[in-house]
């Protein structure tokens, strides 16, 4: 009870001091440290779950099971992961002047608000609170996106509030619609994620069934599924590269998490069998625009974006596959994703900050002129695209068993097309960046190098310890977490 | 009253339809927020609950008083008065927005509230006035109607906690807000809010 009270009070401390502190580098120092404390936090909830099955604090408002809790892991670890980036970020953009003292801070302020209503989603138990945080965090990400306040951003970030606050609302009436067909007239309702699971009954099957595809479509635009995915590749190309990493690895997870919650509610309610079919049909979109999008980008952050569009894709596909392996395949890749991609974004971000471009045919060499860099950005495409020695491959290929084995073998040869493309379009794109030669033989090393490196070896670590322990000493918590999903 | 509430919500929405001005477009819209503060204040008296009061209250401080005021200052700081030249114009707006009352009206026949019926209608507006005006201002205000919308929804589909109703209605006001910060910067970096120029970031 207290880890919770300190938690949410280190956010608002942090999000405090960074408005009163004028000295950045100590705002830095305070984040990471409470990102720190977080992510112990984080852990030692997770050493509770080794014999509990769930926990609930504060009158049931708080309510933690293993499919909550590897949320909360994601979140912290990660944010852990973004300040750590942020601490060096924003003093290079001070030195150079991209930006104003009182913009850092805001900077900092945003942020912790931001991880703030992250782990309010993770953490509630009401499906309202859950809405109530996926809209705090486009409240506190517009203006990350917008940071930069040039042309570019300020477009992204125009698009993002104005697509996702509407597919947000969407997803409002979406609740909406689904608390009154439960047919409990107009006494109050216990919007408790825990009591509707035993108690929702569906009056209308007619009205759940919009009411879900309506949530489904509302806080799918925040995941980024295909048709609403428009401001997503905007918007994480333009942020500032830890956002982007945050936004791509946990938010979009995060949303997902929530869509899975309403849909265990609703999966075991007779006539209701086919909502699978929206993940695999939504899924499949997703796939199919994501990864003929990344064939012909020529921006790196933007290509960085479709690729979360597709891993979402493959996501959402396990879990409408379904079965046992298609759910752990889905769960073991949302963890797998976010530190992958947390991992390649920042390494983009180094990038960005030694270059200044984000233009794929402006960065050539860059295994002669920034080679840590460089060895990190192709170990973190392999995770991404799912190549062998990481567990990004195994959750792909649990994906795909699953889908054989309920027989639904066009499903399986788009995804499996899909997969190829992608890898196809990011082995092209990374080889010419990391390897190709310009006209003009000027390779120095860049000294921009060695700089930012922890956060990204950090980020590394933890895909190999998924790797090398979600067969033995994760599989308990990914175990639980499937079995709350259910097959 | 309820039913003369309901058409005033109604009539307002099928009038913004077809604005141009954005000082009568805010004006409708604070009309239309009135109506729905009412209607929570008449609902509260019908039921006898304070719950209902209080959404009427934050409703009348947040949308008729606040929003509004941000909006004209907003305006007026960016001297812009009216849509030059919407993507649909007026006097198509209205008769879309009649069509479509008419066709929420059949679809949602088996609902019997009245004002289900009209939030679907607000959302409808709403959503029309966000994508067929070029202004972001104008935008704002769509989806300002939207939000108008969704109380409506909450309040005569189910009842909620008070915490959250609250939370939902502050966060809207953020939201207008932050919109109102964005256009601002919008302006400033664009010299226009046209938002045929938000247009770089393409495949």
């Amino acid at each position: 009870m207290m880890e919770f009270i300190l938690m949410l009070s280190i956010f608002i401390i942090t999000m405090i001091l960074s408005l009163v502190i004028k000295n950045i580098k100590i705002t830095s120092s305070i984040n990471i440290i409470g990102s720190i404390i977080n992510f112990i936090i984080a852990l030692y909830l997770i050493s509770l779950f080794k014999h509990k099955d769930s926990i609930s604090y504060f009158n049931n408002l708080v309510y933690l099971d293993s499919l909550s809790v590897i949320q909360l892991f994601i979140i912290t670890a990660v944010t852990l992961i973004s300040s750590l980036y942020s601490y060096k970020y924003i003093l290079n953009e001070l030195n150079e002047e991209e930006i104003s003292e009182r913009r850092a801070r805001i900077f900092y302020f945003l942020f912790n608000g931001f991880a703030m209503s992250m782990v309010l989603v993770g953490i509630s138990n009401n499906v309202m609170g859950m809405w109530i945080g996926l809209e705090g965090t486009t409240l506190a990400t517009t203006f990350l996106i917008g940071f930069n306040k040039n042309k570019l951003s300020l477009e992204a970030a125009w698009k993002y509030i104005v697509i996702c606050s509407i597919g947000l609302g969407i997803g409002l009436i979406g609740i909406i619609l689904f608390i009154y067909s439960a047919g409990l007239g107009t006494s109050e309702v216990n919007l408790n994620w825990t009591s509707l699971l035993y108690s929702y009954k569906s009056s209308n099957i007619l009205y759940t069934k919009i009411a879900f595809t309506l949530i489904f479509v509302g806080i799918g635009t925040k995941v980024g599924f295909a048709p609403m995915h428009t401001w997503l590749s905007d918007g994480h190309s333009e942020a500032p590269s830890p956002v982007s990493a945050m936004m791509s690895g946990i938010l979009l997870n995060l949303a997902l998490y929530v869509i899975v919650r309403f849909y265990i509610i609703l999966k075991h309610i007779p006539g209701l069998e086919n909502l699978k079919f929206l993940f695999i049909v939504f899924a499949l979109i997703s796939l199919i625009v994501s990864s003929f999008s990344i064939l012909k980008q020529t921006n790196y952050k933007r290509l960085l974006a479709f690729s979360s569009i597709e891993n979402m894709g493959i996501i959402s596909l396990g879990i409408g596959f379904g079965g046992y392996l298609g759910v752990f395949g889905a769960m073991l890749h949302s963890i797998v994703h976010a530190f992958g991609k947390t991992l390649l974004f920042l390494t983009a971000g180094n990038i960005l900050a030694a270059l200044k471009t984000k233009r794929i045919n402006k960065v050539h060499k860059l295994i002669k002129t920034m080679p840590k860099n460089a060895i990190l950005l192709v170990v973190a495409m392999l995770i991404i695209v799912g190549s062998p020695p990481f567990a990004s491959f195994f959750s792909e290929f649990n994906i795909l068993i699953s889908g054989i084995q309920k027989g639904r073998y066009i499903s399986v040869g788009i995804y499996t097309l899909c997969l190829i493309l992608v890898f196809v379009g990011f082995l092209n794109i990374f080889i010419k960046m990391v390897f190709n030669n310009s006209e003009e033989n000027e390779c120095e090393k860049i000294e921009k190098d060695n700089e930012n490196i922890l956060p990204l070896v950090l980020s590394l670590v933890f895909v190999i310890f998924i790797t090398v322990t979600f067969n033995n000493y994760f599989y308990t918590i990914l175990n639980k977490a499937v079995s709350i999903i259910g097959i | 009253m309820l039913e003369i509430l309901a058409a005033v919500i109604l009539i307002s929405a099928i009038i913004m339809a077809g604005l141009r001005r954005i000082s009568l477009l805010v004006k409708g819209f604070s009309v239309q927020s009135l109506a729905i503060a009412l209607l929570c204040f008449t609902f509260g008296y019908l039921t006898n609950e304070s719950h209902y009061y209080l959404i009427g209250v934050l409703t009348l401080i947040a949308k008729v008083i606040m929003i509004p005021y941000i909006v004209n200052r907003s305006a007026k700081d960016l001297t812009i008065n009216r849509e030059m030249d919407p993507i649909i114009n007026g006097c198509w707006s209205t008769l879309l927005i009649g069509i479509s009352i008419a066709i929420t009206y059949v679809i949602l026949e088996n609902f019997h509230s009245d004002f289900i019926k009209a939030g679907f209608v607000l959302m409808v507006v709403g959503a029309l006035i966000l994508v067929a005006r070029k202004k972001a201002i104008t935008q704002m205000i769509g989806f300002l109607t939207v939000e108008n919308g969704l109380v409506l929804l909450e309040i005569s589909m189910i009842k909620m906690t008070l915490i959250i109703e609250i939370l939902i209605i502050l966060e809207v006001l953020i939201l207008s807000v932050i919109m109102a910060i964005m256009i601002f910067y919008i302006n400033k970096t664009f010299n226009t809010v046209n938002t045929d120029y938000l247009s770089n970031l393409k495949e």
